[in-house]
């Protein structure tokens, strides 16, 4: 029993070993630079129908900078935000405002670029962030 | 005997936690990217156009909007580019004098001879799109 345990422990750690291999190669990715793609819904917060034309702004420092990258609802809700050349790990934040003022801005969501983990795509070049999505409240 | 089922059911879940991270674009092989960036007539970015789908039985299949670069993307599903449909992509500016003025609408059809392979063997259509004012640019550009 003990020696199934032991073997079984063993084993799983030499599993992670293998799937982390590749990480362990890894160049600095603080360095990193590439592409970042913020993908999210807007609903209204009553009725959860999808909302068209809000306004979604992704916003970060970079070196004191500030860089802004906006996109639009569609007409399902949906949006994707393409933000090239950022470089680094970031700290950003992304709110969701309706420009024509039915509904009140969004809280500010905080999403972090770490250029690592299942959400990095290493051949595109692509670090993607799904799930930010918002209700708005009138 | 034992200890071979042992390693095997350990190879699996390492190749289960292996295959877990997510092919983004894999959900795409029943799809058409739609994609472009709209301009003014010096080639600048226009923010906020509408862009329209419509199939031939004039029913809206998608709109979505330009980014601050003018740029747009929609994915549409192929089977509505099947028996030589065609696809009208309709740009209004929506937004009357905001965002760099007013423009005039345009109207451009798309059909599967409009489509190429990406370099994953994905289908994708190129739309770019210059509209033209339709008021004179009085005001400041707004950045």
């Amino acid at each position: 029993m003990k020696r199934n345990i032991i073997l079984s422990s063993f084993l799983i750690l030499l599993s992670f070993a293998f799937c982390s291999c590749s990480k362990a190669f890894d160049v600095d990715t603080s360095a990193k630079e590439g592409s970042v793609h913020i993908l999210g819904a807007v609903i209204d917060n009553e009725d959860g129908r999808p909302l068209e034309g809000i306004k979604i702004t992704f916003y970060y420092s970079d070196f004191g900078v500030e860089v802004k990258h906006s996109a639009y609802t569609s007409s399902d809700g949906s949006y994707i935000i393409k933000a090239d050349g950022v470089a680094g790990y970031i700290r950003g934040a992304v709110i969701a405002q309706d420009e024509n003022g039915i509904y009140k801005d969004s809280d500010v969501k905080v999403v972090n670029v770490t250029w690592q983990s299942e959400s990095y795509d290493e051949k595109r070049n692509i670090f993607y962030i799904n799930d930010i999505d918002f209700q708005l409240f009138k | 005997m034992r200890f071979l089922k042992q390693i095997a059911c350990m190879i699996a879940v390492a190749a289960i936690a292996c295959g877990c991270a997510k092919d983004y674009w894999g959900e795409r092989e029943d799809l058409v990217l739609v994609e472009g960036k709209v301009t003014d007539e010096d080639g600048s970015p226009i923010e906020k156009i509408k862009v329209s789908f419509i199939d031939e039985a004039s029913v809206l299949i998608k709109s979505v909007y330009t980014s601050n670069k003018g740029e747009y993307e929609c994915l549409i599903e192929a089977d509505r580019f099947d028996d030589k449909a065609v696809i009208s992509v309709l740009f209004e500016d929506i937004d009357s004098n905001q965002n760099y003025g007013l423009f005039e609408s345009a109207n451009h059809p798309i059909s599967s001879k409009d489509m190429e392979k990406d370099e994953d063997g994905f289908m994708i259509v190129n739309l770019d799109c210059r509209l033209i004012r339709a008021t004179p640019l009085e005001n400041t550009r707004q950045f």
